[in-house]
């Protein structure tokens, strides 16, 4: 595709040799001397200038150094203090000579004794040392061992659990993931108590070692999603992860679509709900966005809230929102094509009246209708942008001052203004954003295809988004199952919301393996009377 | 290679973009809402047209909401009408088109009213037009008018911005002859029935007082709305004559097109000396033609449902009797009616405007091939028409015997 | 195999479907009520006892050999020479009616909604979405289609409802007024036009996944494509009356111009273009698709898909210089079409269906 094309492109010239990324500081991979000074004097100078590393150096007993490294701000001081600090100094007090401890004793000592920390670990590099330190452990250097004793004290400034910003429920549980991974795992457990659930863990980035967890349902997921995503993920090589929309877009089937190809969300309930339909979550550390693969077009147009408020709110909400689709897509084409082209369409009362509008408009009804959308786009960026207070005003400034003012000085036609406004209230029912942002974003081909041919433009236009949306899988799930390929009994999710005692089974693209969600139909009844 | 097509769609973009070919603004269009064709000497069409205006149209907030089309002086005006002549109707029309700022758009042109000069001389050549040009619509109401078309379009509206408005609104509802261009050129192309069309003239609103007949003064234009007068009746495509207003509704029966309609009958003296009205409900017609010994008859069944809406009689409309009675009086009515235009038709225009020559194809299709197919103008006048009307009244309003009779007065 | 695609039996029965309801739909009326008046419907619904005839021919000699499509086994039956300038026929046809129909689509989007564009963007446009399409494969197109026609087909109904108050049902009389014959007649244009044109969809049969359910999915396609053809030129009649709808080049684009709600809805024929459109897409996207895949085929290449721009070039081209006018494509269309259709649709998959089962040819147990 000519997008891939240029993409390549801009990017052949800043290609970098590979070994200039790769190349890593041979003193970190040496192992410890043992010679206490040297080492310390070794992992100072692997972390100078950094004045956030502390190293608190102590005697055990009389004679015998030791040293605690670790990174402030990422460990618990209290923790350290009193169950590493504190039990050592006492232990060699109470040593009854004035002797070393030696390795192997040490080792058993330590763990078994002294230290009353959950997890001890060893190591013997200064790699290790390294990684440990940075990701909020504390070392132990002990004067005459070559190895290194690593206490699990992590603890950071975090944020509790809110309710999630971006898929706000009128029903549902109000939590939503925060930037911590474990915090994220926990509040998938919680919700599936059983041994079933897996995480499987994984570091990507070369500088950033982010955490990522894939989360699945053992015995109900596809395998080879599972092995796809592991090995995906297993393919990235960058220097760092911010946030999982970098994941997002190396594990995609198609780079080149403005389609997202995987969902996010910050809602655990969302997450383990498409685990129950064999799906695969990625929950990445320091990002309250999870991922959910494979997805499809209509996953992204359901709510979580559907499945929470009775079938048939839900079931017409959805047709709402397929038709509110439709309408930011294809509505302001539509209204341009009519205008510019097909004004026998128009009733004869209401073209007289929109024409009667627009007479001292000076623009095309393209150009008019451009103008209007990027403005619209542009209130809208500045709303999310701006400061929350500050937003509100810009959005009254922009919506009401602006386009009343600009009616009537007759820059615009107020129908134009509700064609823009309906369009833009339309675009927001959908729940997931990426979609949302996706659909406004072909909206305006779809205008340029409006204003040279007409409705033949806006069908052309609508044929090769459909093309491109058909030929579009995320994880070999076509995009557009279950209407195509159609799946007569996932229709049950898309077309309805089943009420829950009739979603017997798992939609048939990722559920094939276990199909089966409940036992048999059961409807409730009310208790017969003749008993 | 998905790389080339892409290419190739976006220079084809690109083209698009930098022409545009079929687009017109709405405020470049000059938006048609009535066509008006006569023929003028020298055979010429003068084709007139009735222009909205749409500044001087209720635009939201411009206050006074377009009221413009009073017709009291003219400096506001909500239409403009515009004419000139050509040798066709494209010709007139592209003449026409030089004349004025705006690009003609037909689209909402849904009234077609043509003028007794050219109507005689057959209107076949101009609603070619009609049916070919991509803008107008087949389903445009076809009316006739006595005199120039032209003047009509220039008669102001009373109740609409537009007067064309007003006129199809009146033919909507059915109370007089409604017919589409489609339905015209149907008629006209199918054997075996004759085309009739709406007749329009301008009429004064409010019924003449005494005194303006004696002072002879007529009133003034601008108190005059267009109304639908009658019918206009044909041979092919030629004009042939007038129905009026009553001849008109009795063809409507026939046609089976009546949709609304008032049957008053006169009670006599014995009976109860007064009138009786009724609304229709429901009226049918059924042609049966029957082929006997070579010689045709046309059976002519109509059945109407009617409800009684006022009685002036001294008839109690309590007593099954008496609704029977009335029933009576209506079917005379009704076939009273209907012989009348039927011997207009058959004698004065010698045109099957009912479709009699239809129906004998549907029941015969072979007989009518045969033998009337090609002389159905020499066999229509002399068709014997048998009318057979059933009436039945459903309801007889709100109260059942007169209110503003005492008991004793009603006639037992 | 060229394309890896599959699709399922019910894709292909509607594919077939679009296929029956493109260009055909907006011509047929006009087409036979000008030979059989107003029988002209009985005249479709005779056409499509012969469509299934002529389905049964091809699929029974098509399911004989299932993993290869009429160009591979029309050398096997045929032997290598005689199978060769068959296979050559089975590219012309495919590609000679594509043109037509890309033209037709053109001439009517030309003639309703675009009178000022130049033909060859609205033509050039078409084909590049459609071969945009191909070259998904016929797993895209299958899918597309699944996609529009759930929506076009109700709203072909919806507009048939909303004409019954427009329709005089009297107009359809006599039945058979004027005998057997002229309904006959009617019926031979519509037989090879459109019904008899499904004979491309053997060349599909290499993509079908279950393939046994293959000839019902077919037959009830051709039922299904006759009972809304004889829809379309009964309400068409019905609305219009015989004398008019003959006489009328889209005369279904007439009567959806007719419709009329509280006077809002009015002048809608545009949206009628655009159903009309969507399945003109399937229509010249199977015709497309076949040529690209037949000329693969025939000259035993590995990938159809470097076929698609050429083939797509060539249709542009012929498309625009095959008629000077529209008087010459329906002339052609009624008159010389039928006769001209007649071999590729039936004689061959007969000749060729009889010879196979002389010499026992049978495709069906080999195969990769």
């Amino acid at each position: 595709m000519k997008l891939g094309w240029v993409i390549r492109l801009l990017t052949a010239s800043r290609r970098y040799k590979k070994s200039s990324i790769q190349k890593r500081d041979p003193r970190k991979s040496e192992p410890l001397s043992g010679a206490f000074a040297l080492d310390i004097e070794h992992l100072k100078s692997i972390f100078d200038r950094s004045s956030d590393i502390v190293y608190r150096e102590f005697n055990i007993g009389r004679m015998q150094k030791g040293v605690l490294i670790f990174l402030e701000g990422l460990v618990n001081l209290k923790m350290i203090d009193e169950d590493i600090l504190k039990p050592l100094l006492e232990y060699g007090k109470s040593m009854p000579q004035p002797s070393n401890l030696r390795l192997k004793d040490m080792e058993k000592l330590l763990q078994d004794q002294i230290i009353s920390v959950a997890q001890v670990n060893r190591g013997e590099s200064f790699q290790e040392i390294v990684d440990y330190v940075l990701s909020g452990d504390t070392a132990l250097l002990i004067e005459g061992a070559s190895k290194a004793f690593f206490f699990s004290t992590k603890e950071w400034e975090k944020r509790s659990v809110e309710e999630p910003a971006t898929e706000a429920v009128i029903r549902g549980p109000r939590e939503g993931f925060t930037e911590n991974l474990r915090t994220n795992t926990s509040l998938i457990r919680r919700r599936l108590k059983t041994p079933q659930l897996k995480m499987e863990g994984l570091t990507v980035g070369r500088l950033s070692k982010t955490e990522i967890v894939i989360t699945y349902l053992d015995g109900i997921v596809d395998e080879a999603i599972v092995t796809e995503v592991r090995e995906r993920i297993g393919r990235i090589d960058i220097d760092a992860i911010l946030e999982s929309g970098y994941i997002e877009e190396w594990i995609e089937d198609n780079p080149y679509s403005v389609f997202p190809q995987v969902q996010n969300t910050e809602r655990p309930d969302k997450v383990v709900g498409h685990l129950l339909e064999g799906k695969v979550g990625i929950i990445i550390d320091n990002t309250p966005f999870a991922l959910i693969v494979p997805v499809t077009f209509f996953d992204m147009m359901q709510a979580s809230e559907d499945y929470y408020q009775r079938y048939f709110v839900s079931t017409a909400i959805r047709w709402l929102r397929y038709m509110f689709v439709v309408t930011a897509l294809l509505l302001p084409s539509l209204y341009i094509a009519l205008l510019t082209f097909h004004q026998e369409m128009l009733p004869t009362n209401l073209l007289l009246s929109v024409a009667a509008s627009r007479e001292t408009v000076p623009f095309p009804a393209i150009v008019e209708a451009m103008l209007m959308e990027v403005s619209f786009e542009g209130l809208r960026e500045a709303g999310v942008r701006l400061p929350r207070p500050v937003g509100q005003a810009v959005s009254i400034v922009g919506a009401l001052v602006i386009g009343q003012a600009a009616v009537q000085a007759g820059l615009v036609s107020a129908p134009m203004v509700i064609v823009v406004s309906i369009t833009g209230i339309a675009s927001f029912t959908m729940p997931s954003f990426s979609q949302s942002i996706a659909i406004r974003l072909l909206r305006f081909p779809m205008m340029v295809a409006a204003g040279t041919l007409g409705i033949y433009g806006v069908l052309m236009g609508t044929l090769i988004i459909l093309i491109h949306m058909t030929r579009l899988r995320s994880f070999g799930v076509p995009y557009m199952s279950p209407a195509a390929p159609l799946q007569f009994s996932d229709l049950k999710d898309v077309l309805i919301r089943m009420p829950w005692w009739g979603m017997v089974e798992r939609p048939e693209q990722t559920g094939k393996k276990n199909p089966q969600r409940m036992k048999n139909r059961f409807r409730p009844d009310p208790p017969s009377r003749g008993e | 290679m998905r790389k080339k097509g892409i290419v190739l769609l976006i220079i084809v973009m690109t083209q698009i973009l930098t022409g545009c070919w079929s687009r017109v603004e709405v405020n470049d269009l000059s938006i048609v809402t009535a066509t008006a064709l006569d023929k003028i000497e020298g055979g010429k069409i003068r084709l007139t047209l009735q222009i909205a205006v749409p500044r001087m149209l209720g635009q939201v907030g411009s206050g006074g909401g377009g009221g413009g089309g009073r017709g009291s002086g003219g400096e506001k005006k909500s239409t403009v009408t515009v004419s000139e002549n050509g040798e066709t109707v494209l010709d007139a029309f592209r003449r026409l088109q030089e004349k004025l700022p705006r690009k003609l758009f037909f689209s909402h042109s849904r009234i077609i009213i043509i003028g007794e000069q050219l109507a005689r001389d057959g209107v076949s050549p101009v609603l070619d037009f009609f049916s070919r040009y991509r803008e107008a619509r087949l389903h445009s109401y076809i009316l006739f008018t006595k005199g120039e078309a032209s003047d009509i379009l220039n008669i102001p509206p009373k109740w609409e911005k537009i007067s064309s408005e007003e006129i199809r609104e009146e033919e909507k509802s059915h109370i007089g002859v409604s017919i589409y261009l489609v339905d015209f050129l149907d008629m006209l192309l199918t054997d075996g029935v004759e085309p009739i069309a709406a007749l329009v003239e301008p009429k004064s609103t409010e019924v003449k007082k005494k005194s303006d007949s004696e002072s002879g003064q007529s009133p003034p234009e601008s108190e005059k709305s267009v109304v639908i007068a009658g019918a206009a009746v044909f041979r092919k495509d030629k004009l042939i004559g007038w129905m009026n207003g009553k001849e008109a509704r009795g063809a409507l029966w026939l046609r089976n097109e009546l949709k609304q309609a008032v049957i008053t009958v006169t009670i006599p003296e014995e009976m109860g000396n007064g009138k009786v009205s009724a609304k229709l409900l429901k009226g049918e017609s059924k042609f049966k033609p029957i082929l006997k010994n070579n010689k045709l008859i046309m059976k002519v069944e109509i059945r109407a449902q009617d409800d009684l809406y006022e009685n002036s009689s001294k008839l109690d409309l309590n007593k099954p009797d008496a609704i029977k009675y009335v029933q009576k009086k209506l079917e005379e009515d009704i076939e009273k009616r209907i012989q009348i235009v039927l011997d207009k038709t058959q004698k004065q225009f010698k045109s099957d405007v009912f479709g009699f020559g239809t129906a004998v194809y549907r029941t015969y299709p072979k007989a009518w091939k045969k033998k009337f197919k090609d002389r159905w103008d020499q066999e229509f006048p002399e068709l014997e028409v048998k009318i057979a009307a059933h009436v039945r009244v459903v309801r007889t309003g709100l109260t059942n015997k007169s209110i503003t009779l005492e008991d004793k007065e009603f006639i037992k | 195999m060229l394309d890896n695609g599959k699709i399922n039996s019910r894709q292909a029965g509607f594919l077939m479907f679009s296929f029956l309801m493109g260009s055909a739909i907006l011509m047929i009326p006009s087409t036979v009520t000008s030979l059989a008046k107003q029988d002209g419907w009985l005249s479709v619904l005779i056409a499509t006892v012969f469509g299934l005839g002529i389905v049964l021919i091809y699929t029974t000699l098509g399911l004989r050999f299932p993993k290869q499509s009429i160009i591979q086994y029309s050398e096997m039956i045929l032997g290598k020479w005689i199978g060769k300038i068959v296979g050559l026929l089975y590219i012309w046809f495919p590609f000679h009616l594509g043109t037509l129909v890309i033209r037709n689509s053109s001439d009517y989007v030309a003639s309703t909604a675009l009178p000022d564009t130049p033909m060859i963007v609205i033509s050039g446009l078409f084909l590049a979405v459609i071969a945009y399409g191909i070259r998904g494969g016929i797993e895209t197109l299958g899918r597309v289609n699944e996609i529009i026609l759930p929506f076009r087909e109700p709203i072909v109904l919806l507009i048939v409802v909303l004409l019954l108050k427009d329709m005089k049902l009297g107009k359809l009389a006599p039945l058979l007024g004027d005998g057997v014959l002229p309904v006959l007649k009617g019926s031979f244009p519509v037989t090879s036009f459109p019904l008899g044109e499904t004979v491309l969809f053997t060349m599909l049969l290499p993509n079908i996944s279950n393939i046994r359910k293959l000839k019902k999915a077919y037959m009830f396609a051709i039922v299904l494509g006759g009972i809304f053809l004889t829809l379309s030129v009964i309400s068409t009649l019905l609305v219009l009356g015989p004398s008019i709808t003959s006489r009328l080049n889209f005369p279904v684009q007439s009567i959806i111009k007719v419709i009329d709600i509280a006077d809002f809805v009015t002048n809608v024929d545009s949206f009628g273009m655009l159903l009309w459109i969507s399945s003109n897409f399937v229509k010249i996207a199977v015709c497309y698709y076949c040529t690209a895949v037949g000329i693969a085929q025939w000259f035993r290449l590995s990938d159809y898909r470097q076929m698609v721009t050429p083939v797509g070039i060539l249709m542009l081209i012929f498309s625009m210089t095959v008629y000077e006018n529209n008087i010459e494509q329906s002339t052609f269309a009624a008159t010389i079409w039928p006769f001209y259709a007649m071999p590729f649709e039936v004689l061959i998959p007969l000749f060729m269906l009889l010879v196979s089962i002389i010499r026992k040819l049978d495709g069906r147990g080999r195969g990769k």
